[in-house]
């Protein structure tokens, strides 16, 4: 055969050449290649080129299975001797092992339990199995155009039910709120409910017990009530057509029962209501186009119909019977409300912060490995040398690396495992989740488990096997006893990864934990600490609100009694149109109102700037007094305000009589609101006490006393306002411990690197030690020398961690509109905490080498 | 004198009826006439690297030339150890089997 016929394709099938050049011996390559390719042409000449193909083919797979089994064999061989010396390894440098495995297992599991965290979360609401075709009405917010903003007029569900065929189906769905429930003597608070439309069912899934949901919400006095609920007021009975009373007010009948609502649901109820309740139980104006109400409206689109186009076309809805109208409506996918929330305040942000924490623990896990493993190169050196001396090439050392690293991630991925589940409690009381690391069905999380797993071995393995395998014999045996500062460098820019990223972590934790303590410290500008507030319900409703002020009034220690409508942390509802004497042309008009008495100011301790409290009573409607704060006074524009004339949507008309110091009348995330206080006695719903908080005890007696006197038919609650404040932060309060567990973790993954190294430094510097010693250097000399170099290595980190927690923790304050300073002293703080622990690491073993008797240290080796 | 297994023993034999031309498709071809068995390149060459190691025969690399398309043959010469352990071995055949046939096989 010659060039000719290669060229006319008279030449074997590339990939069965390419096969045998793989299988067969290194020396022998090219000389079988070149007889299968004669007895190729042979065959071509003799049977023609497919009988040739065939042949040839034939024979290479006559020869895989001896050849693979000599391969197969010796590589089993060479892995029992791996294994051998791994275990052998692992034994001799049992610190170093054991340094390896803690890490790497505590990596792991941080990596396991975010991982279920974040799996968690990217599976919010998939019980809902038409989640992605679901849309929620929204607008934008007329204070911010670029903002979102759900709350809507009620009638608008049912209208564009009505106006758009695209629509299949429509719901709205209100938080109940805290309802008190009656079936015989049971008697109990129910705060998880909701208001929705028959066609709820036809959106969410909720999976029907008994009867069908749908068809008994049609009816106005007929409830659904979840498995579990049903089972708290009835037992073990049939609780379908029973009667439960709410409020003591309210016969409803018990028309279906549906199942549990999963924990990973962002609609959680125990019982839902027809809508039309809502307007009954709280006077709402569900029939108000002009009333902005708390609730969100969800459709679900026809299958043709593309939800941005749908969106277009209920833009100007709205502008329906207000030609002023700047509010429009927009389509917004209820998949995504999970995790990017309305206005990007959804989780979204925490599962990218807490995942890169993840992989950053597992990767200071890794980098233990790779420095510990270095590190002991030169005790290595001889042992590798002497392997390629007896003919391991590069690949036979690079396997022997990856079968040591097995070893060690076997051991600490089983220990990681245990570690995860051990853990997982603490994780959901912390998180307020409840995950589970369920291997058995949960497939995608064991190969992400197992993924991780290989990624970390791989990672770790990567420079130590390419740097034992570049080992030359003739060097190793030339400078056996040289040390390996060749690579140091390395090993420090690592560590100093390690302890870069240790700060930034240390540098979060102090400075969220700042931002807490801020907000739980701030003046909000009322006396949150003697406050008091029962809820206005059943007889307290309706008796005289003097009487009630009275009688709590009656005991010494009760100060001040006020009726309202809202807390004073949180102003709520929003007005229509307001006017107001001298209100310029360019300004909407529009605040959040709340109705108080005129007590209200004395009792929650709010000074006037001007004017005074509300002088006429409240059930005066032919001139309202209105009240306003600061901040509505800078927003209306005007001068002198005591006195003008305001207007607040169609009620009787009336004036300012004072103005009032801005209070924090939101959480901290949000600037202070501009409100109008007024009095309108039917919108009240707490009566809020200022006390001396000498006596506790007797004080919540005496006004259980009285209220339980009003109201027999309702359990007794009273609640500190302090505590209701601090729920709000609550989310970010779990946000800060997790942050805080983590960056613990981190440092203590940082310290065992060092530990390991300084074990490391120490060993090989035995003698110099000895020899110092021996010419009177102190131990303090000496846990110098030893610590000198890591501290400036912590020196540098710091430097380095700065900058980049000062943007990251600069970017999350953004997020308070009130918020701590971000100074020096935070940063100082976090580099003497980094040096500290460093410095006691370090000690660990340079104190023992220190005092360690000489002679035993000159003997050494 | 090297003990040889009786695959080695074919191998050798079939180096020295190829003479000057034995490289792996003669001695492959001659193996097959002698005895009917057909060895892959594989194993044939597993021989042949057994017979070098003990030194009774000795690998040569061809020319390499362009009709080739680049790749070299490799020739394999019988040693002088090689040779006597052949002539070894016929005198070892010839002692064992020296008063013996088939039939003589079925006496008991």
């Amino acid at each position: 055969m010659n060039i000719a016929d290669i060229n006319n394709g008279k030449r074997p099938p590339r990939l069965a050449e390419w096969l045998i050049h793989r299988l067969s011996w290194a020396d022998d390559r090219e000389a079988i290649l070149d007889n299968m390719q004669e007895d190729f042409a042979h065959h071509f000449r003799v049977k023609g080129r497919f009988s040739a193909q065939r042949w040839y083919w034939q024979y290479v797979f006559r020869s895989i299975w001896p050849c693979m089994k000599s391969i197969l064999s010796w590589r089993i061989n060479m892995f029992k001797n791996h294994m051998k010396i791994a275990f052998r390894h692992f034994y001799k440098h049992m610190s170093f092992s054991l340094i390896n495995i803690l890490g790497l297992a505590i990596g792991l599991a941080c990596c396991m339990l975010i991982m279920a965290w974040v799996q968690d979360e990217l599976n919010y609401d998939s019980i809902h199995a038409k989640r992605d075709h679901i849309q929620c009405i929204t607008h934008n917010s007329s204070k911010d155009v670029g903002r979102i903003d759900p709350s809507l007029p009620a009638p608008l569900i049912p209208y564009l039910k009505d106006n758009f065929a695209d629509i299949r189906y429509a719901t709205r769905f209100r938080i109940s709120g805290k309802r008190l429930f009656s079936v015989g003597d049971k008697r109990q608070y129910e705060e998880k409910g909701g208001f929705v439309d028959p066609e709820f069912f036809d959106i969410f899934t909720a999976p029907s017990v008994a009867n069908d949901p749908k068809a008994a919400l049609k009816n106005l006095n007929t409830i659904v009530l979840t498995e579990n609920m049903a089972k708290r007021y009835f037992g073990a009975d049939d609780p379908v057509g029973k009667v439960i009373k709410l409020e003591n007010q309210f016969d409803f009948m018990v028309g279906a029962i549906v199942e549990d609502c999963p924990p990973n649901s962002s609609l959680q109820y125990d019982f839902l209501l027809q809508f039309e309740n809502y307007g009954r139980f709280d006077n709402a104006d569900i029939d108000s186009w002009g009333l902005y109400l708390n609730f969100h409206g969800y459709v679900m689109l026809n299958n043709s119909v593309d939800s941005g186009r749908f969106s277009n076309l209920i833009k100007d809805v709205l502008d329906r019977d207000n030609p002023e109208n700047v509010l429009k409506l927009k389509t917004y996918p209820f998949s995504k409300l999970r995790l990017y929330g309305f206005n990007g305040d959804g989780s979204f942000v925490h599962i990218l912060v807490f995942s890169g924490i993840g992989l950053l623990i597992l990767l200071m896990a890794c980098i233990n490995f790779v420095n510990l493993t270095t590190a002991q190169s030169a005790k290595r050196a001889k042992e590798i040398g002497l392997r390629k001396v007896s003919g391991a090439d590069k690949h036979s050392i690079r396997r022997q690396i990856y079968s040591e690293l097995l070893v060690i991630v076997t051991i600490a991925f089983i220990l990681a495992i245990i570690l995860a589940v051990l853990l997982l409690p603490a994780l959901n009381a912390l998180s307020g989740k409840s995950l589970s690391i369920n291997l058995q069905d949960n497939y995608l999380l064991i190969f992400m488990l197992m993924g991780i797993a290989i990624l970390t071995a791989f990672i770790s393995g990567l420079y130590p096997a390419i740097y034992f395998s570049s080992f030359s014999p003739m060097r190793v045996f030339n400078s056996a006893s040289r040390s390996t500062s060749t690579h140091s460098g390395l090993r420090k820019f690592l560590v100093l990864l390690q302890f870069t990223v240790s700060i930034i972590l240390i540098i979060s934790t102090l400075v969220i934990n700042k931002q807490m303590t801020f907000i739980r410290t701030r003046e909000l500008g009322f006396d949150k600490s003697h406050l008091v507030y029962i809820d206005l319900n059943g007889n307290l409703r309706s008796s005289d609100r003097f009487v009630i002020k009275n009688e709590l009034l009656r005991h010494a220690d009760v100060n001040d009694v006020t009726i309202a409508q809202s807390l004073p942390n949180y102003a709520w509802n929003t007005t229509g149109s307001l006017d107001w004497e001298g209100k310029p042309e360019h300004i909407q008009g529009s605040m959040p109102f709340v109705n108080i008495d005129k007590d209200y100011f004395k009792t929650v301790g709010i000074e006037f700037i001007d004017g005074k409290t509300f002088n006429l009573m409240p059930s005066n409607r032919e001139v309202r007094e209105y009240i306003i704060n600061e901040k509505a006074l800078e927003y209306m524009g005007i001068d002198n305000p005591v006195g003008k004339s305001f207007q607040a949507f169609g009620a009787a008309p009336g004036r300012i009589v004072g103005v009032v110091k801005n209070v924090h009348n939101a959480p901290l995330y949000e600037e202070i609101y501009p409100v109008v206080y007024m009095q309108v006695p039917y919108f009240y719903h707490y009566i809020i006490m200022n006390i001396n908080t000498r006596d506790m005890r007797g004080i919540i007696t005496h006004i259980q006393d009285v209220v339980e006197d009003i109201n027999p038919d309702y359990p007794f609650e009273c609640h500190f306002l302090d505590e209701t404040i601090d729920h709000y932060y609550q989310a970010d309060r779990q946000v800060n411990r997790l942050i805080t567990y983590f960056a613990a973790l981190a440092v203590f993954i940082s310290c065992l690197g060092l530990l390991g190294l300084s074990l490391f430094m120490v060993q090989q510097r035995t003698r110099e030690i000895g020899i110092r010693k021996t010419l009177g250097a102190s131990v303090s000399v000496i846990v110098g020398l030893v610590s000198r170099d890591f501290l400036i290595m912590v020196l540098i980190s710091n430097l380095m961690a700065w900058p980049v927690a000062y943007l990251f923790m600069r970017k999350w304050l953004q997020n308070f509109a009130y918020k701590a300073e971000l100074n020096i002293g935070v940063f100082l703080l976090a580099a003497m905490i980094g040096f500290t622990v460093a410095f006691l690491t370090i000690s660990f073993h340079s104190i023992k080498a220190a005092r360690a008797n000489l002679v035993e240290s000159l003997r050494y080796e | 004198m090297q003990e040889l297994s009786k695959a080695e023993e074919i191998t050798l034999l079939a180096v020295w009826r190829a003479g000057e031309n034995a490289y792996g498709v003669s001695i492959r071809d001659q193996i097959l006439n002698d005895t009917g068995k057909e060895y892959t390149y594989g194993t044939l060459y597993g021989f042949l690297r057994q017979l070098a190691s003990k030194g009774l025969v000795q690998k040569r690399m061809g020319e390499v030339t362009p009709e080739k398309g680049g790749r070299r043959k490799a020739y394999f010469d019988l040693t002088d150890t090689g040779r006597s352990t052949l002539k070894e071995a016929i005198r070892f055949h010839r002692q064992v089997w020296k008063d013996l046939d088939e039939l003589s096989l079925d006496r008991i």
